[in-house]
């Protein structure tokens, strides 16, 4: 593998100038490619021009003054997704703590653009994540999509108001549980305090804003309401955070009684509900399978994301928010000693993750006319020891690692 | 010579005489910064009704004088500098606790003023490192705490009060778990619905909270808010352009890493006093961001145990790393006074403006510098002890 | 050192194997030692030791045969030094030389049941980092009913620790050199009396015969300390204390191993000279991939301790957190695996093999145990695990487990593995549920 590397130092010696907004077509050719499903393949090239992948095939022609960058002995995969993390929300303060029910709140507008855990997440490969409101409310709010470089910074959010987050069991009731000292008239005094208090503000705050999609004809409904009613119309998914056996099954039940376009977050004991889930045909995005504590009485199991792929649900990985987690690609790898298989569980954190997402047009695929979020690769990357080299955003060349160091065997 | 003499032995019975005085002055020094770019070598000031009514260069063999006519007095500080006096625009010197509500975070309509207590010591400490004017400032507690007073402090003087601008704060400090926001997401959440339903409705409709906030929008009432970390200067630069606001931001520690979202805002930028651990960063910042030609002013004067002037060390510190004396002055003269919109009466030496001066033994950003005397609308308000300090001389009657 | 530490190693050495045992590992690719691999090779175990390896061994009759074809055998990996598996990891005093961890152990922790699974086949349990002289670590396998039957050595050095308490740095190190000034001096006083009471006989100025007293057993460990008859294991907490832990082993020369706090890396310029002089080991923290904070630009990027030891030609041992200890619990599973804590360290730029040894040969060489154990040879102890699949893919679990010879972890019958996989269909399946 060493031996095999030299190409690519040497081609990095020869054409030093990668810079950011490069113009010229790129062609990568040589690696294996992983393009979003199935296995690695041989001899795939892939063209890159505009900030988008023009084209992926075998042999694939140069076109006139493109570069060519020859990629023998690395491994390609789309750029990672990561279904929930709380990159550059500033902590313990992810969370509107002055209601339950924030819908409205996007997190977009208090994200730090600017904050190395975006760059320590891309040096894992994570090209794109869902940063979402913490789960310390019932309705959290609004999800954001976000490159982790390249770019002015604004740009950097490429969908915002993706999901709608709601968080089931005992966290967001967990705050209003007066501690000794607090005020009566303090916001420590409110419901709800138990997991069917919790319930009880989804529905109520779904109720109200049907009640008001009547009663507002002719005006527009305030914030929280639209929000509400997208979530009612499918417009966006809502994510819903449950741990517990109970807990997930309670989602069912409101996703049953509300229609709602319903993914599962975290699902730490959805082993019990494979089948379920698989016939609902709600996807999941598993909480970190190397964390092994989990809120409200789940427990955590070693293969609960194989038995999920296994029965057809689509499950997606996420790093979480304050789990203390790994890097993305070896949470893919954890679920992997789980029993997950390797093309499963790539799969999981690309091209799934964007269909769970919904962004499955832009990005989590090699293919014609998708943004050109690319990784090469040192080894396989499930393989430990495994590091990017060079990770493209949107074209542009965003991390690049020419030293060769250990390979991993 | 003979003049100085008798003068020297008729001080004490002379400065009592100026301090109540309202008499016209012939201010003479060696050199005075009329703004923060204009220098005048040997000028002189004719002062009246607490007004700079003339400024005039003295030949430089001394033998022209100026105004000597029309002044009733003569202040005479030898080769001495004079520059404007200081503002600082976020002052927040009252008892503790005084100066933020607690119960709610949106409280637009308090008014510092209300907190101002002019018989505080700690006025004169300010005179003694040449802040003539401040804004009391609400503190950072509060989302939106209450309008902020332009005031002259003192015993002596505080008719001059005015409303100066909404403070408003999207810091941590700002946050607290007993009331709304608890989050910077919340807090921008709050004063999107409270400024998105003034819009909705209209004047009639409007609840006490939207009348107050109501000014702000369109560019009224200027707005000071304070953001301190990158998601804080974002948020607040998103506020500014949505809702068209007339706005500065105070802090600004992380600003060093938005440059450019600064740069294309172009709003002013009102700095915090150096803490004496500042990163370089910190330090180079005010240079940054004039080279990016953002305005920069300085603030957060008060009276720490060591007795050092925070202005003055802001001051130098940001030219010792890049910023021009010219710009550092202007942060502690100008900037805030166009900020305020109250270029007409403070931050210069021009003719037309508040006779409020300083006078010191040096250029004030050098760190050998001594204050030597403070005029404030023309009444001398403190003067430096010791015999070495000034140069008096008077001349009595208008002939 | 070597030497100080096998002659008690030899004398508890306990082996609780039935006579005349012979275990043949069958048709695994073997990894000897980091630097080579047999393929489709056969392990001859006897009386828990390797007798012989080879391709076509053949296997006598009388054998236990397990089938490793496919699999990937290798040495069971050693852990340099832990604080799991104790009642509590420290007295609440300062000095307390005369502790041993045999007296704390809990057979029955589920830190070594967690060991087990990990891989680990020899582990230096110490006292924790809050005292100055916590006491003696002990050298044992994550396997046994009791301390005893667990230990490959019973006394395996001292552990010191430099992190200094709420007295400050200045403080604790008065406190460390006060104990071992005061062994010195309470050693020379009892010479003296000794010498004095044989001149007495010879005078006949006693009716005693014999010199009865023996010295404080309180004391002994640490005048063994200073005697250079045991190792001192000189926890470091950061940068700053590596100056007096340097200070403090040229002034009292005794055999020292060094564990490093995670920002220890920064002193390497200041300790690679000495280490390098004095022959002094390295056990690195855990946290093979660390966030740092530039205090100056406040800009953060990630720093591999390791790597900066090897480039620097140090050799080090790494180390895994501890799952189920009181203290120190981790986060993540995946640093209590030796496999993933080498990967990280193979990402970091270390090479696999420098890696591989810094969990087997390298600390079974600083616990004076280079001749017995982490390595897959004729005459060595068979501390061996077999694993589904080279170590740093993913798929790699630790299916067997044998230590002296005898075979105690099979994946395949581990309760909590069945426990933790397979789908429960009702919440009625389990009893906690």
């Amino acid at each position: 593998m060493i031996h095999s590397k030299i190409p690519l130092v040497l081609s990095i010696l020869l054409a030093p100038a990668f810079l950011h907004g490069q113009t010229s077509p790129l062609l990568l050719r040589g690696a294996r490619v992983f393009t979003g499903e199935g296995p690695f393949r041989e001899g795939l090239s892939i063209l890159v021009d505009g900030g988008k992948i023009r084209a992926v095939g075998k042999d694939l022609p140069a076109p006139k003054g493109a570069r060519i960058l020859d990629l023998e002995g690395t491994w390609i995969t789309p750029g990672l997704i990561d279904g929930n993390t709380s990159l550059g929300l500033p902590s313990p303060h992810e969370n509107e703590e002055s209601s339950e029910v924030t819908p409205q709140i996007k997190v977009s507008e208090g994200l730090d653009l600017g904050s190395a855990d975006f760059r320590f997440a891309l040096h894992g490969g994570v090209t794109t994540a869902c940063v979402s409101p913490g789960g310390k409310n019932v309705f959290g709010g609004l999800d954001v999509l976000v490159k982790t470089a390249g770019g002015p910074e604004g740009a950097r959010i490429f969908k915002d108001a993706v999901g709608l987050r709601i968080t089931l069991g005992t966290m967001p009731g967990m705050g209003n549980l007066a501690f000794r000292g607090g005020r009566s008239d303090s916001m420590y005094f409110r419901r709800p305090t138990t997991r069917m208090g919790t319930i009880w503000e989804i529905r109520r705050a779904f109720y109200e804003a049907q009640k008001n999609r009547e009663s507002f004809t002719g005006k527009e409904p305030d914030r929280a309401t639209r929000v509400l009613l997208a979530a009612l119309d499918h417009k966006i998914m809502v994510r819903m955070t449950a741990r517990s056996d109970a807990d997930l099954r309670t989602a069912l039940r409101l996703a049953r009684e509300f229609k709602l376009r319903l993914v599962l977050d975290e699902a730490v004991d959805a082993y019990y509900l494979c089948d379920v889930l698989a016939a609902a045909g709600f996807p999941v995005i598993a909480a970190p399978p190397s964390v092994p504590q989990a809120g409200d009485q789940a427990t955590p199991h070693l293969d609960t994301i194989a038995l999920l792929a296994k029965a057809g649900v689509k499950v997606a990985l996420q790093t979480g928010q304050g789990l203390g987690a790994q890097a993305l690609i070896r949470e893919a790898a954890f679920a992997v000693r789980g029993g997950l298989p390797r093309t499963k569980a790539l799969e999981a954190v690309t091209s799934v993750a964007a269909e769970v997402l919904g962004v499955e047009d832009r990005v989590g695929r090699l293919a014609k006319g998708l943004d050109a979020d690319i990784v090469v690769w040192s080894a396989p990357p499930l393989r430990l020891g495994s590091r990017p080299l060079r990770i493209y955003i949107e074209g542009n060349l965003v991390h690049s690692e020419a030293s060769g160091g250990g390979s991993g065997r | 010579m003979k003049a100085g003499a008798v003068a020297f032995l008729v001080l004490p019975f002379l400065l009592t005489s100026l301090l109540d005085a309202q008499r016209s002055l012939a201010l003479r020094v060696g050199r005075a910064w009329l703004g923060p770019d204009q220098k005048l070598e040997r000028p002189v000031f004719l002062i009246d009704g607490g007004k700079i009514v003339d400024v005039a260069q003295r030949g430089k063999d001394g033998s022209s004088s100026p105004f000597a006519s029309q002044a009733e007095r003569v202040l005479d500080f030898g080769e001495a500098v004079a520059t404007a006096g200081f503002l600082d625009l976020q002052n927040l010197t009252a008892p503790p606790g005084e100066l933020h509500e607690r119960v709610e975070s949106l409280t637009p309509r308090l008014r510092a003023e209300d907190a101002y207590d002019p018989f505080l010591p700690s006025w004169k400490e300010l005179w003694r490192r040449g802040v003539t004017s401040i804004c009391l400032s609400p503190d950072d507690q509060n989302l939106a705490g209450g309008l902020a007073a332009f005031l002259k402090p003192g015993p002596t003087e505080w008719k001059a009060r005015e409303e100066a601008f909404l403070k408003m704060s999207l810091t941590r400090s700002m946050l607290n778990r007993e009331r709304r926001p608890t989050s910077l997401l919340g807090a921008v959440d709050y004063l999107r619905e409270v400024f998105e339903g003034i819009g909705r409705t209209e004047p009639p409709a409007w609840d006490p909270l939207q009348r107050a906030m109501a000014p702000c929008l369109e560019g009224g009432r200027t707005v000071g808010i304070a953001a301190s970390t990158r998601a804080e200067i974002r948020a607040a630069l998103n506020l500014v352009k949505e809702f068209r606001l007339r706005a500065f931001l105070i802090g600004v520690e992380e600003g060093a890493d938005e440059m450019e979202a600064l740069r294309a805002a172009g709003i002013p930028v009102v700095l915090r006093a150096f803490a004496p651990s500042a990163p370089k960063r910190a330090l180079e910042l005010p240079a940054r961001l004039a080279k990016a030609g953002i305005p920069v002013a300085f603030c957060g004067e008060s009276t720490d145990r060591y007795g050092l002037s925070r202005l003055r060390t802001s001051m130098y510190f940001a030219i010792r790393n890049g910023l021009p004396p010219s710009k550092a002055l202007a942060a502690v003269t100008s900037v805030p006074a166009e900020i305020l919109k109250l270029k007409d009466r403070v931050g210069g030496l021009f003719k037309g403006r508040d006779a409020d001066v300083c006078i010191w033994s040096r250029a004030p950003w050098d760190p050998r510098a001594r204050l030597l005397a403070v005029l404030r609308d023309g009444t001398l308000l403190w003067k430096a002890p010791g015999k070495d300090a000034t140069k008096v001389s008077t001349r009595t009657g208008a002939r | 050192m070597a030497r100080s530490l096998t002659i008690p190693a030899l004398l508890f050495c306990t082996t609780v194997l039935p006579s005349q045992d012979i275990l043949a590992i069958k048709g695994g690719t073997v990894r000897l030692d980091p630097l080579t691999i047999l393929e489709k090779a056969t392990i001859l175990i006897k009386d828990g030791r390797i007798e012989k390896i080879g391709k076509d061994l053949e296997i006598p009759w009388n054998a236990k045969v397990l089938d490793a074809s496919g699999k990937y055998v290798m040495p069971a990996w050693i852990l340099a030094q832990g604080s799991g598996g104790l009642d509590r990891e420290n007295e609440n005093m300062p000095v307390t030389p005369y502790l041993s961890v045999l007296d704390s152990l809990d057979p029955v922790s589920l830190y070594f049941e967690t060991a087990r699974r990990a891989g680990f086949g020899v582990l230096h349990i110490t006292p924790g980092n809050n005292c100055a002289i916590g006491g003696q670590g002990m050298v044992l396998k994550p396997y046994g009913k009791t301390p005893e039957q667990m230990a490959l050595l019973e006394r395996a050095g001292m552990k010191i620790s430099l992190q200094a308490g709420s007295g400050g740095r200045t403080k604790h190190l008065a406190t460390i050199l006060k104990a071992f000034e005061g062994a010195l001096l309470a050693k020379q006083d009892f010479d003296r009396r000794k010498k004095e009471f044989e001149e007495e006989k010879k005078n006949g100025a006693t009716t005693k015969t014999e010199w009865e007293e023996v010295f404080d057993p309180l004391q002994q460990p640490l005048l063994d300390l200073l005697d250079g008859k045991i190792t001192g294991f000189v926890y470091i907490p950061s940068a700053a204390d590596v100056p007096a832990a340097i200070k403090l082993c040229r002034k009292y020369r005794f055999p020292a191993v060094f564990i490093l706090g995670n920002d220890c890396y920064k002193a390497a310029d200041l300790l690679a000279p000495f280490v390098r002089k004095r022959k002094i080991p390295l056990i690195l923290d855990w946290q093979i991939e660390r966030i740092e904070t530039d205090p100056v630009t406040g800009k953060k990027k990630i720093v591999c301790p390791p790597k900066v030891f090897a480039d620097k030609g140090l050799e080090f041992c790494l180390t895994t957190a501890s799952v189920s200890g009181r203290f120190r619990s981790s986060p993540s599973l995946a640093y209590v695996l030796p496999q993933w804590q080498i990967g990280a360290a193979v990402r970091g730029g270390v090479p696999f093999e420098e890696a591989l040894a810094a969990f087997t040969t390298r600390p079974a060489s600083v616990l004076g145990l280079g001749d017995r154990v982490g390595k897959i040879a004729p005459g060595f102890d068979a501390y061996i695990q077999v694993l589904s699949a080279a170590p740093l893919e993913p798929e790699s679990v630790v299916e067997y487990l044998i230590l002296e010879g005898k075979q105690v972890y099979d994946r395949s019958k581990d309760p909590r593995v069945k426990y933790l996989t397979g789908r429960k269909t009702t919440a009625n399946d389990e009893g906690n549920h």
